[in-house]
């Protein structure tokens, strides 16, 4: 399917985006996050093995705006694609930013590098991290409300 | 057709204080929220796609999130956008559990500042019951923070302030300025059956643990136990009233399209700052052609929801930015009372927060566009975990032109006239929210900050939605009494934000649920004297 076909048609599944609208994000998706000596690019990490499909399960919202982002504009350069976007669709723009990154840091890989496990619970510590000798100090500077 | 003595409109914070204390009185009540019981195993916190599901599924905004419960909002005219949520416990589900009071000047700004109005209770007559309702949701914190007068110190010792915080606390240490474990309504320890934090970080999207207090778990379940029937999915479109002027129920619609009535005794509107003044405005008819309860004209104006800003100190070493609950560490109330010298009135409360995860290091609203491309490893190994932010909650002074009225065409999916809110931000608040800011950097730079950055006045921060049905004892400048009866319609009773004479600048939930709880038992005591329909 090419982006000009793809403007008759409506996905509103993971599964409908075309593989051709996957790989024009891969490369849209390098510019915005490109390789670094210690980091892999998004077309790497974020967005190939299937991930697409986990960050477009968890927001199917997205996929309206990426498809429409991929056949306005899937014909131009990446760097081309991004500019008309942002400058002539703002929220296929920002769709395309969301997925990308949304897709880099929900990525095993990413996580790992960054030292990032998620939003993990902890053992709590009841207040056995308080300096209890600078919140004395506080007290004894005195009352801070005014009587009313 | 369903009959109580007590109709309350709302199962969120102040419907259910209400409804836990007409229960326990043995009054026969029934509740009609508009949204559904949550299900803590539904919320995202565990989830890898937790930060993407944040910001749709799970925003506070109604108009982002676009469940079939939520209703529209027309905030095109405002500076800050409404944030909310409908089901069981309402916006108690979203929000982040920061526990602070008002403070006594909060209560007298005219006589203090000669500015706004004095409340009809003083901070002393309110304390017995923020004693009362602390103990209820299970609130952690240190006593004698010499911010407050002398009291009952928090049922459960402080949640850990963290790195973050420590580091924070050594520098008012040596600025001389305040600082103290922040009041939370988190359990540090186990409770009345519920699990303490375990420091998830995910207060705003839901607490898997239940450690976060909400209604649903700290007072319907025992409300529902004694009689009181919840139903959920029923959305109130307008109060219906006798001939006598007295309110006799409500006209509610289900999600399958059903139109019903209740009957009641006592309605208690209890729906927030937004949602109960379109109720009673949506409630017009020719005998009440301004709407219920309005003959002041006050319905829906003087809305107030504290100018929001952030400031964020970027910090070479670690500081665990993501991990810890949300609401706040410490909180510093240094700056909290006038001084006219600064060139406005009034204050604000600072929080400390962490700064969430990667895809929020990555996407934070102050970065722009500047954040991708070859820069954008930098940019997030500067943000992940070497952020600290303090939030700024400025009081917001009332005004009548900033106000809640029905839109002329937008309506819910049931079709009911939705809310338009009109809203500008004050001269005052943009002074007092930029000597803030400036202490702020000044804190965060003494702590080790090598930069700093500012979101000023974030449009989405309007969590605190307040005064839109403001109490008082004149009939001609108020809409409720000091106990939340309507002076117009004595059968009629306001139990949420929309009550509060002056917005302080503090998180309003604590004050929200001692003021319903106060009201309640004022209600309760004078059963016998309360006119009721034939």
């Amino acid at each position: 399917m090419t982006p000009s076909q793809a403007r008759e048609t409506t996905s509103t599944t993971a599964a409908d985006v075309p593989g051709e609208c996957r790989d024009w994000l891969r490369r849209v998706a390098d510019r915005l996050i490109p390789a670094s000596p210690t980091m892999p690019a998004a077309g790497d990490a974020g967005l190939g093995d299937g991930h697409l499909d986990v960050v477009l399960r968890a927001r199917p919202d997205l996929i309206r705006d990426l498809v429409r982002a991929w056949a306005s504009t899937g014909e131009l350069a990446p760097d081309e694609s991004l500019d008309e976007l942002r400058q002539s669709d703002p929220p296929a723009y920002h769709a395309v930013l969301l997925i990308v990154a949304g897709g880099y840091y929900t990525s095993p890989t990413v996580r790992a590098l960054l030292g990032y496990a998620g939003q993990q619970p902890r053992t709590l510590q009841i207040a056995g991290d308080i300096d209890m000798d600078l919140l004395m100090r506080v007290v004894e500077r005195g009352p801070r409300y005014r009587q009313a | 057709m369903e009959q109580a003595d007590v109709l309350i409109i709302g199962a969120g914070a102040s419907g259910g204080v209400a409804a836990g204390a007409l229960a326990q009185a043995g009054f026969d009540v029934i509740c009609l929220e508009q949204g559904n019981w949550p299900d803590r195993a539904d919320y995202p916190a565990q989830r890898g796609t937790y930060e993407l599901e944040a910001r749709k599924q799970w925003s506070g905004s109604p108009s982002v999130r676009q469940n079939p419960v939520d209703y529209p909002i027309n905030d095109a005219d405002s500076d800050v956008a409404p944030l909310m949520y409908a089901g069981v416990g309402g916006s108690m589900i979203l929000y982040a559990g920061d526990w602070p009071r008002l403070l006594p000047s909060d209560f007298r700004v005219r006589s203090l500042d000669g500015v706004a109005d004095d409340w009809p209770l003083r901070y002393a007559d309110l304390q017995p019951f923020y004693e009362r309702t602390d103990v209820a949701f299970g609130v952690s914190g240190a006593g004698g923070d010499p911010a407050y007068p002398e009291g009952a110190e928090p049922p459960l010792p402080p949640l850990p302030i963290g790195t973050m915080g420590a580091r924070m606390a050594h520098a008012h240490d040596k600025l001389g300025w305040h600082w103290w474990p922040a009041a939370q309504a988190v359990l540090s320890a186990p409770y009345q059956g519920r699990r303490p934090c375990v420091q998830f970080g995910a207060c705003m999207q839901g607490c898997p643990e239940g450690a976060k207090a909400s209604t649903d778990l700290t007072h319907w379940p025992a409300a529902v136990a004694k009689g009181v029937r919840l139903l959920t999915g029923a959305r109130v479109a307008r109060i219906l009233m006798s001939r006598g002027g007295l309110a006799t129920g409500a006209e509610f619609v289900r999600p399958d399209g059903s139109w019903h009535v209740v009957r009641a005794d006592v309605v208690i509107l209890a729906a927030n700052a937004v949602g109960t003044p379109r109720i009673l405005l949506n409630s017009a008819s020719p005998r009440h052609p301004d709407g219920l309860a309005n003959s002041s004209g006050l319905v829906g104006r003087r809305l107030m929801v504290h100018p929001f800003a952030n400031v964020t100190g970027y910090f070479e070493d670690d500081v665990e930015s993501w991990r810890g609950h949300v609401g706040a560490k410490i909180t510093c109330f240094e700056f909290y009372e006038t001084d006219t010298d600064r060139g406005f009135v009034r204050g604000a409360k600072w929080s400390l927060a962490p700064t969430g995860g990667p895809l929020n290091a990555a996407l934070p609203t102050r970065a722009g566009d500047a954040v991708w491309g070859a820069a954008h490893h930098e940019h997030v190994r500067r943000h992940l975990g070497h952020t600290i932010s303090w939030g700024i909650f400025g009081e917001d002074l009332p005004d009548e032109a900033n106000r809640v009225t029905v839109d002329a065409a937008l309506t819910d999916s049931s079709g009911i006239p939705a809310p338009k809110i009109t809203y500008a931000v004050s001269e005052n608040s943009r002074r007092l929210l930029d000597f803030h800011i400036a202490r702020a950097t000044e804190s965060l730079h003494t702590a080790g900050a090598y930069d700093v950055a500012t979101e000023a006045l974030m449009r989405s921060s309007g969590w605190h939605l307040l005064g839109t049905a403001r109490m008082g004892t004149d009939p001609r400048t108020s809409v409720v009494d000091p106990y939340g009866r309507s002076h117009d319609i004595p059968n009629l009773y306001v139990m949420d934000g929309s009550v509060f004479v002056t917005s302080g600048g503090v998180n309003p939930t604590s004050t929200i649920t001692a003021l319903a709880l106060r009201s309640t038992e004022h209600l309760i005591a004078s059963r016998r004297d309360q006119r009721i329909p034939a």
